[in-house]
């Protein structure tokens, strides 16, 4: 569960991080302007994911261990993410 | 009085952050330790032997109770603990009873069982992974009392802390994912509020959960003035407040059959999935014996912790204890059990750790955010300039500590066994080590300072689990061999703890220089 967990989660802030315009300019190297629309669906997206991936840690575990289970994970994998933003970025 | 809002709450921020920050880090630093608690405990006591293979309840029964019957035949309260997850043990527990003549305190002795010779042995007297955790709402040296009110205070300003860190971070969104790396101040706030938001719901769960586990020191004037103030009212207090709902069953048990193996043979009839954690046996020297068998914390959250076995009326007679009778107790234990941890399996426990490290880390840069804005308008040829003093006796708090926590592992080996009051020089040896850290940092020139304390950490750690191979044998090899988990991993523990301090020596020595313009600048 917790490695299903881990990618519906990365999947889920990984949209979210490319819903902001830095992180967007960040991966897709200035080319491309993140758009109006491009920005909803982005976030639309990345809060489908996260909401799928709290459903799930919750019908798992019930709703105290759910919730708990789900705030650990979306820290480790939000750091994660954080990390390899700035890493990526200077290359 | 500032022009708006957000500026009272910057300035709110800054000063409550100030006022408790490193007793706070100390209390986040010994409090993320004591997830593993259980694990550091197994290192402190190199001589256990952990229990890999299945085992016989009953079998094990007997053989603890002929052990206790030797060494404490006397004692009203016996207890024998089985082997748990996080603790592989067979264990015999017993109040040993005050005896003023021979100068023998009232206190609760514990002794391991290896079960390859069924004896009894003899573990190193230390201060153990308990008083370690402890310390984080203890403190030490002081009266418990006056510990409880200085960390619930502190507390109170933690949280002030985080509301109003919550409340000034306009860009709290935008900034979530954002590290911009080697730009002095911005890079510091960067990390600063990583570390902050991104746990932010254990950071303010701990929190506010800490400040409820103490409340009846905060809230005391609650209590008093409802209950009145004497001892024996405030034991009326936490009679209801911690009334359990218990069911009361009747068993086949007859009362002369009544003894700890026919009670173990009735608990797991009636649950045998649950692994049972401890049998007790509780007023021994009175005609009413009870007898206690509590089930293991990990086995999810089911209400029955424990039974207890007593006569009735004839009868013998099992309660069954389940949840609180109020609603508050309930949310407390909610708040309590979220804290504490306890029922975590091993992946939350890291996730646990992971975000207990990440508020030391808030807390640390957010000393070094305070005095790097001072720094610049400071005196850096003067060696007790206020703020490079207060810039080394940071240094000598956060890499300090950990150096500290080193320093009380080593002496937990070096030190020798038959020392009188081994424990408590143990614990003495964390607080010679951080006091004379500060007394080092308070004279050491600024240059260098930060460099050549993360070394001294890095080679502490690095160095520990070598000591530990020198005087126990225990090794990383040996430790996976047999299956002893905790003393593995808390070497391997040590090997990365030492490894990201060299890292940050490393990384810091080409820029870090206090005597420049501050760190990193």
């Amino acid at each position: 569960m917790i490695f299903v967990e881990i990618i519906l989660i990365t999947a889920g802030f990984v949209c979210l991080a490319l819903s902001l315009s830095r992180h967007y300019e960040q991966i897709f190297n200035k080319k491309h302007r993140l758009s109006q629309k491009r920005m909803f669906q982005l976030r639309y997206a990345g809060c489908s994911w996260l909401a799928l991936s709290l459903y799930l840690t919750i019908s798992v575990e019930g709703i105290a261990l759910g919730i708990t289970y789900w705030s650990g994970l979306a820290t480790l994998v939000s750091l994660v993410i954080a990390m390899l933003l700035t890493y990526i970025a200077k290359d | 009085m500032k022009n708006s809002f957000r500026q009272s709450m910057n300035w709110l921020h800054t000063w409550s952050g100030f006022v408790f920050a490193w007793l706070l880090y100390f209390i986040f630093v010994t409090g993320t330790l004591g997830y593993f608690e259980d694990e550091i405990d197994r290192w402190l006591k190199p001589e256990m032997t952990p229990v890999a293979q299945q085992i016989d309840n009953r079998e094990i029964l007997i053989n603890a109770e002929q052990h206790l019957t030797q060494v404490a035949d006397n004692s009203p309260s016996w207890y024998i603990s089985y082997p748990a997850n996080r603790s592989p043990f067979v264990n015999i527990s017993w109040l040993q009873l005050a005896d003023p003549a021979n100068n023998i305190d009232k206190e609760w002795r514990e002794k391991n069982i290896d079960l390859n010779t069924n004896q009894v042995v003899d573990v190193r007297d230390t201060a153990g992974g308990m008083t370690l955790y402890r310390l984080h709402y203890n403190l030490h040296y002081i009266p418990s009392t006056i510990a409880y009110i200085i960390v619930s205070l502190a507390t109170m300003f933690m949280l002030i802390g985080l509301i109003t860190g919550v409340i000034i971070h306009k860009k709290i969104f935008i900034e979530f994912f954002t590290f911009r790396a080697n730009k002095g101040l911005r890079s510091w706030l960067d990390i600063h509020n990583i570390m902050s938001v991104l746990p932010l719901p254990f950071h303010l769960m701990i929190t506010y959960s800490g400040l409820l586990l103490l409340m009846s020191v905060s809230m005391i004037g609650v209590i008093n003035s409802n209950f009145g103030a004497g001892k024996d009212d405030s034991k009326k207090f936490y009679k209801l407040a911690t009334a359990e709902h218990s069911e009361q069953q009747q068993t086949l048990i007859k009362p002369q059959d009544l003894s700890a193996d026919t009670v173990l043979l009735d608990a797991q009839a009636r649950y045998p999935t649950q692994n049972i954690s401890y049998i007790g046996v509780l007023k021994r020297t009175t005609d009413d014996v009870h007898y206690e068998v509590w089930f293991d914390n990990h086995q999810g959250i089911e209400l029955v912790s424990h039974l207890t076995y007593h006569q009735h009326e004839g009868q013998i007679v099992v309660d069954i204890s389940g949840e609180k009778v109020g609603e508050a107790a309930q949310i407390y234990d909610l708040l309590e059990h979220l804290h504490e941890g306890l029922f975590a399996d091993i992946y939350l426990r890291w996730l646990y750790f992971l975000s207990g490290l990440m508020g030391c880390a808030m807390i640390a840069t957010g000393c070094i955010i305070w005095l790097n804005k001072r720094l610049k308008n400071a005196n850096p040829n003067k060696l007790f300039d206020r703020t490079y003093t207060l810039a080394r006796l940071n240094i000598a708090v956060v890499v300090g500590l950990p150096i500290a926590l080193a320093v009380f592992f080593y002496s937990n080996r070096l030190l020798p066994i038959e020392m009188a009051n081994r424990a408590q020089w143990e614990m003495h040896s964390l607080f010679i080590s951080l006091g004379l850290g500060l007394i080092i940092c308070l004279f050491h020139p600024n240059k260098h300072l930060w460099r050549n304390s993360l070394w001294l950490c890095a080679l502490s750690f690095l160095i520990l689990p070598l000591v530990n191979f020198l005087t126990t044998g225990h090794n990383l090899f040996s430790s996976f061999l047999q299956q002893d988990w905790q003393m593995l991993a808390f070497d391997l523990t040590m090997l990365a703890t030492g490894a990201a301090s060299a890292w940050a020596a490393l990384a810091l020595g080409q820029k870090a220089n206090l005597s420049q313009t501050g760190v990193n600048s």
